[in-house]
Order: structure tokens, then C-alpha cells, then sequence
């Protein structure tokens, strides 16, 4: 039994691991980096509260003067209202109530054993520009900065870092402020660092750091700081090794005031680290990997023999994975044909595969930036079993799989689940494409 | 009202060629494009570069090409501002402040050509040739080069 997974985003990887557990041989096709390289840190996985809007939040503007913290609904009657407004959404395709995407999302946190940890109880967590966001899990590196919706909050201290003026912890605490927490503002000067303008160069000026100077850091921090949380900026280490070193020399392995990272904004090293934890997994589970992109695939009578890769490769396989992302990572077209890239399938509007050579692309976006823009939910469309759908709603190969962001039915930012959705639908995809030669679908 | 519309128009053709028999034209060309542009600091791009233009647009200033480059460690003050991020997003929606990226380009000269941020970008974006243009001298036609100004 070989299963081809073709993508390693959080998607793909899941896939492949939850197809190696099984004991089959699995091959991934790693392409470039997509999605999951510019995750935020926030785990999504039950749905948004209704307000305030999370897209706004995610384009650092708020609309509301008075922003509060995000209403305490209860995650399972978040999942509710998900569901009530999207029909088609991957977890209700799949047949998932709120205990069963806990309990998968559980699962596949084991499985790929990610530095990612699931909030215990209903919680939102502090972004680089001070708002809120609803978290049902975020990486490790954010979790002492885990709020409570419900009670009340320890208090805040916002460290800046004089090398990357880009961060200021002023208006960050100000704005937390806002949303009635207690927050103060603090910077450690490093004069003698060069300026940094991007995430990636200030996080290799404390790469670069001796032990010794980090630990002095570390100790001005932890007097700042005293009982409260110290909040900073999400650049610890591009990596999650140097992340490791950088926080123990801070924090002198976790002896010294509680610091956690905020959640990213624009370019986030949270998802750069993410995409080499998801490689090592790979490699771990014992998962042999293919650093090439799928080109061709070949079939006969409704199943895929071969895919070819760029490298000329013919991949042969029993079943196949199908987690290429959404355009932004190539796995939908976004002009001409406006078809899922490799298999040329339909996508899917809420329910209904779209006429290609009636709907591209712009004809799915409206014009206010903050719209519900449909062109966010179509997709590759799935039956139960995940198996992407032709346009006569039948299945288009049988043995085909299909996880991720690249399936129909959700709105990546608005619906608050895109990670959820990846990770769990992910971990089923890879298990059915094994099952599916065992007991063949009638 | 429509009978006027075509009267205005054939009056201009009219027009247009009593300039053509009498070469009223000015010279077109770079010099007149130098003289109508340059004080938004706009350059004429080779065929080539006008290729790639629309290439170097699609980037979504994700930050990877910037995560992966190795003439960045152990920065030294200059180094900290190398940024194929502010090139690749920024620059290629107004090309008028390509000058601002000269610093950059100047630190690009040092690249190890090793691949890595071309490797992962997620947009296929060509950077080296993109630092390549922005390192390289702007061009300068007809004696007057558009650097200065
Ligand atoms: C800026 C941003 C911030 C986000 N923040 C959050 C957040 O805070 N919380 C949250 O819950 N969600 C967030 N999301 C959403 C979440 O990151 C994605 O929904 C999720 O990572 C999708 O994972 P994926 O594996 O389906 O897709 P991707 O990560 O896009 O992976 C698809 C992979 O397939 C590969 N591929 C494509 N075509 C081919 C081919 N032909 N051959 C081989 N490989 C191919 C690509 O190279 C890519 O690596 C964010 C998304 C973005 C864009
Ligand atoms: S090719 Fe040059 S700019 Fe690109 S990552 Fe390598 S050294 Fe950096
Ligand atoms: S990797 Fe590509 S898309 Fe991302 S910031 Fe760099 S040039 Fe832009």
C-alpha cells in the first residue's frame, strides 16, 4: 500500500502522517512553502464570535474606538453558529460535531507532536498590534500570554526592543488598554544592535546574541516584569531551535518571569518555524519526502496511477492525497481556468460547482476590503469521505483525497477554523485513503 | 450632436496630417519620455525587465526570502536593512522609489547566489534579477542619466 501526498503544508503533512501510522509507505511531495508558512501563531479551530469583526483584526485596524475583549461564548456554541452559517463548511462535509473536532484536533497535535498546545479553557490572545484574538490552541511560544475570556487577567508588561522600532510596546499596551486589561509599556535598549526594519533580521540580531548578554536581557526583563506577564514582539529565533535558546537564555529556562511572544501580524516567524517542525515530523515518522512540485498525473478509468514531478519522477500509488492549498500556494487557479490547478476539478460556491469559463476570480470578490468575499469560501468540493467531487457532484477518482485550505465551504480568516480545518481534516484524509483499499466505497 | 462629434474628429485627422507632411512632431522616443518623467524618477525598462515586471508584482510580502538568507548573519549595521521584502513589495508598486532601495541593492552585490530566497518563495518571484536591476546604473540615454534629479 503506497499513499502520495502531494503538498506539506499543515494539511499534507498531517496526511502523510496519519497514513504512515497505519503502517503504509507514504511519499510527500513538498512544493514551495504556502499558508502554513504565515500562520500567526493562533490556533482557529471552533469558529469566530460574531464580533468585533476578525478581519479587521487581522488588518490591524479596528474599527470600534472602544474595542472589548471578544464575547465569552462558549467554544461549543461558537462551533454552533459556524455551522448554522456555513452549510458547506469541511467539518460539516465530513460529518464532525464539536466533541469529534475536539478530539481529532487533540489527536493530530499527538500525532506530529507540534510546538502547539491547545487552550484549556476559552481564551484570546494579544497580536503584535494589541488586538484580540480568539484561541483555541497557539504555538508554545505564546502561552503564558493565553487570556482567560471569563474573570479576570493577570497584568501586562509589553517589552519593545530598541533594534526593531517597527514594534512599539507603547501603542500595543495602549490598546489593550482599550479592551479594559492592564497593560504597561517597557523597552530594553540594545544600543549597540543595528536597526532592523523586518522580523527575520531582528531575530538574527538576537541569534547572534552571547549567552551572557541574553541572560542580562533576561534579568531586566524579569525586574520590569516582576509578577505581571511580559509580552514581546514575535521575534525569538527564526527557527524553533534558536527560539529555544534565545527563551532559556531569557528567561534562564523558564526560572524567571513568565514571557510569552505575541501572535504575528504580517510576515510571522511563528509560521517559518511551523514549516521546518512540519518537515522534521516528516522525516521522524519515517515519511520520505520529495522536495518537487507535481506537474502530470496519469489515469486510468476513474484512478490515479502516476503523478510526474518536475524533476521528471513518476510517482505510482495506490491512493493519493490532494492538499495543494489555495491559490496563494497554487493549488487553485486564479485566472483562466478558474479549476483546482493539477486534476483540473471544479471548484465549489456554497454547494455547487462553478461553470469555469462563466466565473473567474474577480467576479467572486465585492468591494468593501472587509466583505464577506465568496471567492474566500470556494474550493475543492468533498463527499464524507473527502474525496473531491466532478461537476455532475459525483466523485471524481476514486481513490483521491482531499484536505485543507483547499477545500470549499470556509472562510480562511473570517470563520475562524482555517487551522482546525487543516489540521483535522488532514489527519482524515490520510487515514481514509488508506482504509479506502481496504473496504472499497459502495 | 452626433454629426458635430464626427466633424471634431475629422478636423483632428485633418490636423494630424498637416503634421505629418510637415514633421511638426517633436522626437519621440527615450529623450521625450526622460523629459515627461523624470521628475517622478521613472525609468525606462528594457524589454526584458518590462517581463519580469509583472512577475516581481505578485509578491504578498510574505518575509520568507528574508528568513532564509544567510548574508544576514552576524549583521553589521548595513546588513540589518537588506530587504528583498521592501524591494519585491513595495518598490515594484511605485518604481519611483527605486532609489530608496540603492542601499539594499549595494548589499545584494554581495550575494552568495546560493538560490535559497528564490527556492522558497511562494510567488516564484526572480529576485536576483530583480536586485540585479535595481543594483545596476540607471540607464542613461541621450547623455542624461536618470540618477540624479
Ligand atoms: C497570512 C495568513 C495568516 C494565517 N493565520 C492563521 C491563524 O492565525 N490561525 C489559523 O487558524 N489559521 C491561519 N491561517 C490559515 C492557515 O494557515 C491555513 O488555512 C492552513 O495553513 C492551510 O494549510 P494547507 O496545508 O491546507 O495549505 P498550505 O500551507 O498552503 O500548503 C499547500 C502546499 O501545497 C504545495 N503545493 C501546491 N501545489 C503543488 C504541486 N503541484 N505539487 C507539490 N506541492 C504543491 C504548496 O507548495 C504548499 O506547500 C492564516 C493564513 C494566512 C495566509
Ligand atoms: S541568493 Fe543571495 S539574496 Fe538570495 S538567499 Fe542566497 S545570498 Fe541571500
Ligand atoms: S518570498 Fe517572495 S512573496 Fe515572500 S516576501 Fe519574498 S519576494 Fe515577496
Amino acid at each position: 500500500m503506497r499513499v502520495v501526498v502531494i503538498g506539506s503544508g499543515v494539511a499534507g503533512t498531517m496526511a502523510a502522517l496519519a497514513a504512515r501510522k497505519t503502517g503504509a509507505e507514504v511519499i510527500a511531495v513538498a512544493g514551495r512553502p504556502g499558508a502554513s508558512a504565515q500562520w500567526s501563531g493562533v490556533v482557529e479551530l471552533f469558529g469566530p464570535s460574531n464580533e468585533p469583526p476578525p478581519i479587521e483584526n487581522l488588518l490591524g485596524r479596528s474599527r470600534q474606538p472602544e474595542a472589548h475583549r471578544p464575547p465569552g461564548i462558549a467554544p461549543g456554541d461558537r462551533f454552533e453558529r459556524l455551522m448554522d452559517r456555513r452549510r458547506f463548511h469541511p467539518y460539516a462535509r465530513v460529518g464532525l460535531g464539536f466533541e469529534a473536532v475536539a478530539g481529532h484536533f487533540q489527536e493530530a497535535l499527538e500525532l506530529a507532536d507540534l510546538e502547539i498546545v491547545a487552550s484549556l479553557s476559552p481564551a484570546c490572545l494579544a497580536n503584535a498590534h494589541g488586538l484580540l484574538r480568539l484561541a483555541d490552541g497557539c504555538a508554545s511560544s505564546l502561552r503564558p500570554g493565553l487570556l482567560p475570556l471569563a474573570g479576570s487577567t493577570r497584568d501586562l508588561t509589553v517589552w519593545g526592543f530598541s533594534h526593531y522600532p517597527a514594534f512599539d510596546p507603547e501603542v500595543v499596551a495602549n490598546q489593550l488598554q482599550h479592551q479594559g486589561l492592564a497593560a504597561e509599556a517597557r523597552w530594553i535598549d540594545l544600543p549597540d544592535a543595528p536597526l532592523c526594519q523586518s522580523v527575520a533580521t531582528a531575530a538574527t540580531v538576537l541569534e547572534g546574541m552571547a549567552a551572557d548578554r541574553l541572560e542580562e536581557i533576561g534579568r531586566s526583563i524579569a525586574e520590569g516584569t516582576g509578577e505581571r506577564v511580559a509580552l514581546v514582539p514575535p521575534i525569538l529565533g527564526r527557527t524553533m531551535r534558536s527560539h529555544r535558546s534565545i527563551r532559556d537564555g531569557l528567561t534562564q529556562k523558564g526560572e524567571r518571569a513568565d514571557l510569552a511572544e505575541l501572535a504575528s501580524v504580517h510576515n510571522s516567524l511563528h509560521g517559518f518555524r511551523l514549516i521546518w517542525e512540519l518537515q522534521a515530523a516528516l522525516e521522524a515518522a519515517g515519511v520520505a519526502v520529495r522536495q518537487a512540485s507535481v506537474q502530470a498525473f496519469s489515469a486510468n478509468d476513474r484512478r490515479i496511477a502516476s503523478v510526474t514531478l518536475d524533476s521528471g519522477e513518476r510517482l505510482t500509488g495506490d491512493a493519493f492525497v490532494l492538499a495543494t492549498g489555495r491559490a496563494m500556494a497554487g493549488g487553485f487557479q486564479r485566472s483562466e481556468p478558474f479549476t483546482e490547478t493539477l486534476f483540473g476539478l471544479p471548484l465549489y460556491l456554497d454547494g455547487m460547482p462553478l461553470d469555469p469559463l462563466q466565473r473567474d476570480s474577480a467576479t467572486l470578490v465585492s468591494r468593501s476590503l472587509v466583505d464577506d468575499h465568496p471567492l474566500f469560501r470556494v474550493g475543492v468540493g468533498v463527499n464524507q469521505r473527502l474525496q473531491p467531487l466532478d461537476v455532475d457532484l459525483g466523485v471524481a477518482f476514486d481513490n483521491l483525497f482531499s484536505a485543507g485550505g483547499l477545500l470549499a465551504g470556509t472562510h480562511f480568516a473570517l470563520d475562524g477554523s482555517a487551522f482546525g480545518v487543516a489540521l483535522v481534516t488532514g489527519l482524515l484524509a490520510g487515514r481514509t485513503a488508506v482504509e479506502a483499499e481496504v473496504t472499497p466505497w459502495v | 450632436m452626433g454629426l458635430r462629434s464626427f466633424f471634431l474628429l475629422g478636423f483632428q485627422f485633418f490636423l494630424h496630417l498637416l503634421r505629418r507632411i510637415f514633421f511638426l512632431y517633436r522626437p519621440g522616443g527615450v529623450a521625450r519620455f526622460l523629459e515627461n518623467y523624470r521628475e517622478d524618477h521613472l525609468f525606462p525598462f528594457e524589454v526584458s525587465d518590462r517581463e519580469l515586471l509583472p512577475l516581481w508584482q505578485r509578491c504578498t510580502a510574505c518575509g520568507l526570502c528574508e528568513a532564509v538568507c544567510p548574508l544576514k548573519e552576524g549583521s553589521p549595521i548595513e546588513q540589518g536593512r537588506l530587504s528583498y521584502l521592501v524591494l519585491a513589495s513595495s518598490l515594484w508598486r511605485d518604481t519611483s522609489i527605486r532609489r530608496w532601495a540603492a542601499k539594499d541593492a549595494e548589499i545584494l552585490a554581495s550575494c552568495s547566489d546560493c538560490d535559497r530566497c528564490e527556492q522558497i518563495c511562494p510567488e516564484r518571484i526572480p529576485l536576483r534579477a530583480l536586485a540585479r536591476l535595481v543594483g545596476s546604473p540607471p540607464p542613461a540615454v541621450g547623455g542624461q542619466s536618470l540618477s540624479e534629479g
